[in-house]
C-alpha cells in the first residue's frame, strides 16, 4: 500500500521531469565553516570510560577527511566533581583506566584541543533494567502448501514485563534476542555446462541465529510503546500497521504514565525449542534521541521532497554524542511457560 | 481582556450614536444583462460622498438626510447611474447597471481605485474571474489561485503548484470559502491545478490582513470565492477545450427574473486518450492491465427570488481526482486506486427584515476525503482456494454548519455587522480498513483502526461596526469570539479587530489595522510541497489551537481613479504552530497517536508590499513588489534554532499586464522574479557514534551510520533565484449567436531553468579513486506552449 502511493508520486515526478531538465550547479556557493570537535562516547557501568575524538569535515571540499585528534585533553567529571583525565591510546581513542561509570550518576566529558573551542557533553547513567516476568504462550499452526500439503509449526508468543522505577520519569530501552545456534543447513546451486556436459555443484553452509534472521522475531507495531527498530540492515520507523519483524526494538514509557512496560513479541521456528537470551538495555535520553533521529533520517532519506532530519547531538561547541547504557541479560527456555525474575 | 472590553464599548457607543432624522434607501445593484448581483458596487451621494457598498449578495442600505438628493450607483466596468430624488420617506431602489462593452476595456478587478482608498480594509485583493482567462498560465488552464500567487504578499510555493502562502503563513492558515463554505483541499493533479473552475465563478477577493470581525478560524488570509448565480433573463452557455481538460457551463432562467440556475462541469481526459494505446498494448502482449487518471469538477447553483424581501440560494460543488490501476490474470483481479475530492453545499436564505436590517442564514456542508485502496480477489468465491483482501487507508474531514449574519445600517455613519455560527466537525485523520478472506477460513477478518472519528463543535460570534467619524476618518472595530469543544475540553478565544483609514488627501489615505486570530485546525505535512496526503487535525486537549496577531500600516493613493498605488508594511507573530516531528510520516498516524508525532513551535513574518494596479482600460494589470522575512522556531527541530520558512523569499517582483489590441484580439504577459526559496543541505560530515562504539548485545553495527551528514539548521541554503516570462494571445470571433476564442501562449517563454528541487550527488572517479559531491538542480516547465479553444453562446 505504501508503495502504491510512492509509485503514483513517482509517475507524476517522472512526467514532470520529462518536461524539464537537470543540470549541475557549478557556481553554488557553500558557507565556510570552522572545523568542529567530534566527541563520541557510550558509557556503560560494565566498561571503563572510552572516548573517540575526531574532527568534522566539509562535505564539498575535495580531499578533506575525518581526522583523529591526538593531542587533546579529555576531562571526566562525576556529579560536577573532577574525576580523571582520559588518556590517548591511539587512532583518536582515549580511555580512563579503572574508571567505571556508576548507575544514577551524572558524567560530564570536556574535550580541549588546539584550534578548537572546548567541547563538552553530559549523561546520566541509567539504572539497571528489571524484568519482572516473561510469559510464553505456544501456539500450534497448520500451514497449507501446494496441493493440500499441510505441515504444523509453532509460534511462541512472549510477553516481556519490565518494571518502571518511576512512572513519572521516562525510561528508554532496547530489546534484542540472541541464540548462538539454531540450525545449520546447506544450500547448493547446480549449473550444467554444455561444453563439458557436466554439472557443477556449489554448496554453502549456513548457520542461522536469531540476530541474523530478523524474520523470526515479530513485534507488534501497533504497540505505541515501540518507537522504532533495527532490522539488521538499518534503523527504521514503523511504516505500516502490519506487524513488523525486527531483531532489536526500541521502546519507552514516554508520555504513557505506566508502572510497567509490557512488550509482546512472537518467535517463529525455534527449532528443538532451544533456549535463547534476552538482551535488555536501558539507555539514556541522549542515546535514544540519537538512534531515533537516525531511524527517522533513514526513513525519509528515500522520500521525495521529504523534510530532511537532523541527527541528534548533545555535544556543546562540537558534534557527536555522549550517551550511556545499562544492560540486563536473561536466558529463556521456551518450554517454561513463564520466568519470574 | 481590558483592551477587548474597550473595543466592545466603543463599538456599542457608535451604534447608538447619531440617530438623527433621516430616510433609508435600500435595494440591490445587479448586472442589467444577467441579473447577477454586483458585489462591492458603490452607491453614494456625490457631493457629500455619503455612501456605502453592496454586500456579498448585492444588497445595500443607505441613510441620507431627507429632501432633494443626488444618488450615484457605480461599478468598475459598468455604466454608472445618476439619479436626482426627492426623499421624504424610506425608499427601495434596485439598480441594474449596463456593462461597458463598446469601450475596448478589460476589467481585472470590480473595485475602483477610489473605492479602495475610501475603504478601511487593508491588504485586500480583488479579481474578476472572467478576465483572469486573459492572463497566460501554465497549459492554458485558467486558475484563480495561480493568478493570486502573482500578487504581492502571496507566495506560490513549488513551481507550477496551486498552493498559496500569505505573508509567511502556512497553507492551512488560508480560509478558502466557496459561496461561504470552507474548502479544505484546493488541489487537482497533486497540486498542479486548483479545483476552482473559473467559468463557474463570479467574484474573488483575498484578504491578507486587517481581518474584519466577521471572518474567523484562520490566521493568515481569507479567500472568498463566489459562484455565479445564473442568468435570470436568458439562457447562456460557454465551453472550452484545453490541453489538460475541457469544461462546459450553462445558465439561464427557470422562471424569468425570478428563478435561475447555473451548472458547470470540467473533466480531464488523459485516461480517455491513453485508452486506445493501452488496449493495443494489452492485445499485443496478451495482457489485461489498465491504468488511468482523471480529475473532474461539477458546480451547480439555483437561486429563487420569492419576493423583494426574500431570496433563496442552493449551491453545491463536487470534485475529485482519481488514479487507478487494474490487473486481471487467470482468475485473479487486482485493483488499486488513489482518490481525493471535496463536496460542498450551501442553502442560503436572504431576508430584508427592514429597510436597514438584512439577514442572511446559511446551512453548509463541507467534506474532504483522501483515500487509497487495494482490492484483490483470486479464485472462485465458493472454492476453498478462494482468497481476497481489501485494504483502504483514508483521511477525512467533514463539517456541518449553520450561521446567521446580519447587516444593520442605523444611520449614514454606522454600518454594523453581527452574526453567529455553529459548526460540527468530524475528523478522521488516518484510518485503515482491512478485510481478509480465504476459502478455507470460517469467517473473514475485518478490522478498522486508526483515528476513526474525532468529533468537535465550534461556536463563533462577531460584532463589527464601520463608522465614519468625519470625512477623513473611518474606523472598523469589532470583536470575534469563539469556542471549540473537543474531547471534553473547551478552548476559547476573544479576538479584537481594528482597522482605520485617514484621508490625507481626497485621493490618498493612510490605513492601519490590528487583528488577533485563532485557528482550531492544524494541517500536518512532511513534504516540502502540499499533497492530498497532508492531514487536517483538530486542536485537542494536548494540542493547542494556533494563534496569531498581525499589525499593518500603509498608504493608498488613487491616481485619476485609474491607478491605485498602495504601500503596506506588516508584522505578524504566530504561536502553537504544528509540524510533524522530524521524519515522522502520515503512515504512522494509523497507530492513533498522531499527537505524539507532532511538535509545536512559533513563527514570525514581516515585510513591505508595494502594489500598483490599473484595474480597467485597454491596458490593465498590476505590478507588485514584496520585501519580506518569514521564520519558524520549533524547540524540537534543528536543535531549537530559528530557521527560514520554506517559502521565505526576500524579494518578489511581478508584473501582470493585459492589453486589448482590438475587439478581436488581446494580449497578456506576466513576468515574475523572486529570491530562491530556502532548502536544507548537509554541508558537514563527521564520525557517527557507531563507527567507534556499539550498543551492548548480540548485534554489530552494519556501517550504515558510520558517517553522519550534518547541517546547522533546516533551510540553511537558498535555491538560485527564480524568474520567468509567460505570454498569451487571445483571438475572438463574434458570430450572430456565438463568441469564439482561440488562445495561444507559452509558459516560461525564454525557457529559464528554474529550480524545482536541488539535491546532492556523490561521484566516484575510478581513475583517481576520489569521491566528490556536486549539487544537481532539477527544473520543470521550461518553455511550455499551450492552445485552447472556447465558445460562448
Amino acid at each position: 500500500m505504501k508503495n502504491m502511493i510512492k509509485y503514483t508520486i513517482g509517475i507524476l515526478i517522472t512526467t514532470l521531469l520529462l518536461t524539464g531538465c537537470e543540470k549541475t550547479l557549478t557556481d553554488f556557493e557553500f558557507q565556510k565553516k570552522p572545523l568542529k570537535l567530534v566527541m563520541n562516547s557510550l558509557l556503560n557501568p560494565d566498561s571503563i570510560v572510552k572516548v573517540h575524538l575526531t574532527s568534522s569535515m566539509p562535505i564539498y571540499e575535495k580531499g578533506s577527511q575525518i581526522r583523529a585528534i591526538e593531542n587533546a585533553q579529555i576531562q571526566i567529571f562525576e556529579n560536577d566533581n573532577y574525576l580523571a583525565d582520559a588518556l590517548y591510546i591511539g587512532n583518536g581513542y582515549y580511555a580512563a583506566v579503572g574508571i567505571y561509570p556508576k548507575h544514577g550518576h551524572t558524567y560530564r566529558l570536556e574535550a580541549k584541543a588546539e584550534g578548537f573551542p572546548t567541547a563538552w557533553g553530559s549523561t546520566v547513567i541509567p539504572l539497571q533494567p528489571t524484568i519482572n516476568e516473561v510469559k510464553v504462550d505456544i501456539q500450534e499452526i497448520n500451514i497449507e502448501g501446494f496441493e493440500g500439503y499441510v505441515w504444523t509449526s509453532k509460534i511462541y508468543n512472549y510477553t516481556l514485563n519490565i518494571k518502571v522505577t518511576d512512572a513519572q520519569q521516562d525510561q528508554f530501552h532496547s530489546l534484542a534476542l540472541y541464540k548462538h545456534y539454531i540450525r545449520r543447513y546447506t544450500d547448493c546451486t547446480y549449473t550444467f555446462h554444455e561444453t563439458t556436459q557436466e554439472w557443477e555443484v556449489d554448496c554453502t553452509d549456513y548457520i542461522d541465529t536469531i540476530p541474523s534472521m530478523s524474520n523470526y522475531i515479530n513485534f507488534k507495531s501497533y504497540d505505541r510503546k515501540i518507537k522504532f527498530h533495527y532490522n539488521g540492515y538499518d534503523l527504521r520507523l514503523f511504516n505500516s500497521t502490519d506487524d513488523i519483524t525486527s531483531i532489536r526494538a526500541y521502546f519507552s514509557n514516554e508520555k504513557l504514565n505506566i508502572d510497567e512496560i509490557v512488550i509482546p513479541f512472537n518467535l517463529y521456528y525455534i527449532e528443538y525449542d532451544s533456549p535463547f537470551d534476552i538482551h535488555l538495555n536501558t539507555i539514556d535520553l541522549n542515546y535514544y534521541k540519537y538512534q531515533y533521529s537516525l531511524a527517522r533520517h533513514n526513513e525519509v532519506d528515500e522520500g521525495f521532497l521529504s523534510q530532511k532530519v537532523s541527527i541528534y547531538s548533545n555535544i556543546e561547541n562540537g558534534l557527536g554524542l555522549l550517551g550511556s547504557v545499562t544492560s540486563t541479560v536473561l536466558s529463556i527456555n521456551p518450554n517454561e511457560s513463564s520466568t519470574d525474575n | 481582556m481590558k483592551h477587548t472590553l474597550l473595543v466592545f464599548v466603543f463599538v456599542c457607543l457608535n451604534i447608538l450614536s447619531a440617530l438623527a432624522q433621516t430616510v433609508t434607501i435600500n435595494g440591490s445593484i445587479t448586472d442589467a444583462r444577467t441579473g447577477e448581483a454586483l458585489i462591492s458596487a458603490n452607491i453614494y451621494e456625490p457631493v457629500s460622498f455619503i455612501g456605502t457598498a453592496t454586500n456579498l449578495y448585492g444588497f445595500y442600505s443607505l441613510k441620507l438626510p431627507s429632501g432633494k438628493q443626488k444618488l450615484t450607483a457605480s461599478y468598475t466596468g459598468y455604466q454608472s447611474i445618476n439619479l436626482e430624488l426627492s426623499l421624504n420617506r424610506d425608499t427601495t431602489i434596485h439598480f441594474r447597471l449596463e456593462p461597458i462593452i463598446e469601450l475596448q476595456e478589460i476589467t481585472v478587478s470590480g473595485r475602483s481605485p477610489q473605492q479602495s482608498i475610501e475603504s478601511t480594509q487593508m491588504g485586500v485583493l480583488q479579481l474578476s474571474p472572467a478576465n483572469v482567462e486573459k492572463i497566460p498560465v501554465l497549459l492554458g488552464e485558467s486558475d484563480i489561485i495561480k493568478t493570486m500567487q502573482m500578487m504581492p504578499g502571496v507566495q506560490g510555493g513549488t513551481e507550477g503548484m496551486s498552493g498559496f502562502y500569505v505573508r509567511g503563513g502556512g497553507p492551512d492558515q488560508n480560509l478558502i470559502l466557496l459561496d461561504g463554505v470552507p474548502v479544505y483541499n484546493v488541489s487537482h493533479l497533486f497540486g498542479f491545478m486548483s479545483v476552482f473552475n473559473t467559468d463557474a465563478l463570479r467574484n474573488v477577493s483575498l484578504t491578507k490582513g486587517g481581518f474584519p470581525a466577521r471572518y474567523g478560524g484562520r490566521l493568515s488570509s481569507v479567500l472568498d470565492i463566489r459562484m455565479k448565480e445564473g442568468n435570470d433573463k436568458e439562457f447562456k452557455g460557454s465551453a472550452s477545450i484545453g490541453l489538460l481538460s475541457s469544461q462546459a457551463t450553462i445558465e439561464g432562467p427557470i422562471v424569468k427574473e425570478r428563478t435561475s440556475f447555473m451548472v458547470s462541469g470540467r473533466r480531464s481526459y488523459f485516461d480517455l486518450l491513453t485508452y486506445p494505446l493501452q488496449a493495443y498494448y494489452n492485445k499485443v502482449e496478451d495482457d489485461d492491465y489498465w491504468i488511468g487518471y482523471y480529475l473532474q469538477d461539477f458546480n451547480a447553483k439555483v437561486n429563487h427570488r420569492i419576493n423583494d424581501r426574500h431570496r433563496l440560494y442552493l449551491s453545491m460543488y463536487t470534485g475529485k481526482d482519481k488514479f487507478y490501476a487494474k490487473d486481471n490474470w487467470g482468475n485473479s483481479t487486482d485493483k488499486a486506486g488513489l482518490q481525493w475530492g471535496n463536496l460542498t453545499g450551501a442553502l442560503r436564505w436572504n431576508y430584508i427584515m427592514t429597510n436597514n436590517l438584512f439577514l442572511n442564514v446559511t446551512a453548509t456542508l463541507s467534506d474532504f476525503t483522501f483515500k487509497f485502496f487495494e482490492d484483490y480477489n483470486s479464485g472462485d468465491a465458493n472454492s476453498r482456494h478462494y482468497y481476497s483482501f481489501y485494504e483502504k487507508y483514508y483521511s477525512r474531514i467533514r463539517d456541518y454548519a449553520v450561521r446567521a449574519d446580519f447587516d444593520y445600517t442605523p444611520n449614514h455613519k454606522n454600518n454594523v455587522k453581527f452574526g453567529i455560527s455553529q459548526t460540527f466537525h468530524q475528523f478522521s485523520p488516518g484510518v485503515t480498513v482491512s478485510r481478509d478472506r480465504s476459502g478455507n477460513s470460517s469467517a473473514p477478518i475485518d478490522t478498522t483502526y486508526g483515528n476513526i472519528n474525532i468529533p468537535a463543535r465550534q461556536l463563533q460570534a462577531y460584532l463589527e461596526n464601520e463608522f465614519t467619524l468625519n470625512r477623513r476618518i473611518m474606523v472598523n472595530a469589532g470583536l470575534h469570539v469563539s469556542r471549540f469543544d473537543i474531547q471534553n475540553k473547551a478552548w476559547h478565544s476573544v479576538e479584537p479587530r481594528l482597522s482605520a483609514r485617514y484621508l490625507i488627501l481626497p485621493h490618498m489615505a493612510f490605513k492601519t489595522s490590528y487583528a488577533y486570530t485563532t485557528q482550531y485546525l492544524h494541517l500536518i505535512t512532511n513534504t516540502t510541497m502540499g499533497l492530498p496526503t497532508d492531514l487536517w487535525v483538530p486542536a485537542t486537549p494536548k494540542t493547542r489551537p494556533q494563534e496569531a496577531w498581525q499589525v499593518a500600516a500603509g498608504f493608498s493613493y488613487a491616481l485619476n481613479n485609474a491607478y491605485e498605488i498602495s504601500l503596506e508594511g506588516y508584522y505578524k507573530e504566530m504561536k502553537h504552530l504544528v509540524e510533524y516531528a522530524e521524519g515522522a510520516s502520515f503512515y504512522e498516524l494509523n497507530r492513533g497517536d498522531w499527537e505524539d508525532l507532532i511538535t509545536s513551535g512559533s513563527g514570525e513574518s514581516y515585510g513591505v508590499e508595494l502594489l500598483v494596479q490599473k484595474p480597467s482600460g485597454r491596458l490593465s494589470g498590476w505590478a507588485g513588489y514584496t520585501l519580506s522575512w518569514a521564520n519558524r522556531t520549533f524547540p524540537e527541530i534543528s536543535f531549537g534554532r530559528t530557521f527560514p520558512y520554506n517559502y521565505d523569499a526576500r524579494h518578489d517582483f511581478t508584473v501582470v499586464a493585459t492589453y486589448k489590441l482590438s475587439n478581436r484580439t488581446d494580449f497578456g504577459a506576466n513576468w515574475t522574479y523572486r529570491t530562491g526559496y530556502p532548502f536544507t543541505l548537509a554541508d558537514e560530515q563527521y564520525a557517527g557514534l557507531e563507527s567507534s562504539f556499539s550498543e551492548p548485545g548480540p548485534l554489530r553495527p552494519n556501517g550504515n551510520n558510520d558517517i553522519i551528514e550534518h547541517y546547522d539548521t533546516r533551510n540553511n541554503y537558498r535555491m538560485p533565484n527564480y524568474h520567468r516570462l509567460d505570454v498569451g494571445f487571445n483571438m475572438h470571433k463574434q458570430r450572430q449567436k456565438t463568441f469564439r476564442t482561440w488562445s495561444f501562449g507559452v509558459y516560461n517563454v525564454y525557457a529559464n531553468s528554474n529550480p524545482f528541487m536541488l539535491y546532492n550527488r556523490t561521484r566516484y572517479d575510478e581513475q583517481t579513486n576520489e569521491v566528490s559531491r556536486e549539487i544537481k538542480q532539477v527544473s520543470v516547465f521550461n518553455f511550455i506552449p499551450y492552445i485552447k479553444w472556447g465558445i460562448k453562446f
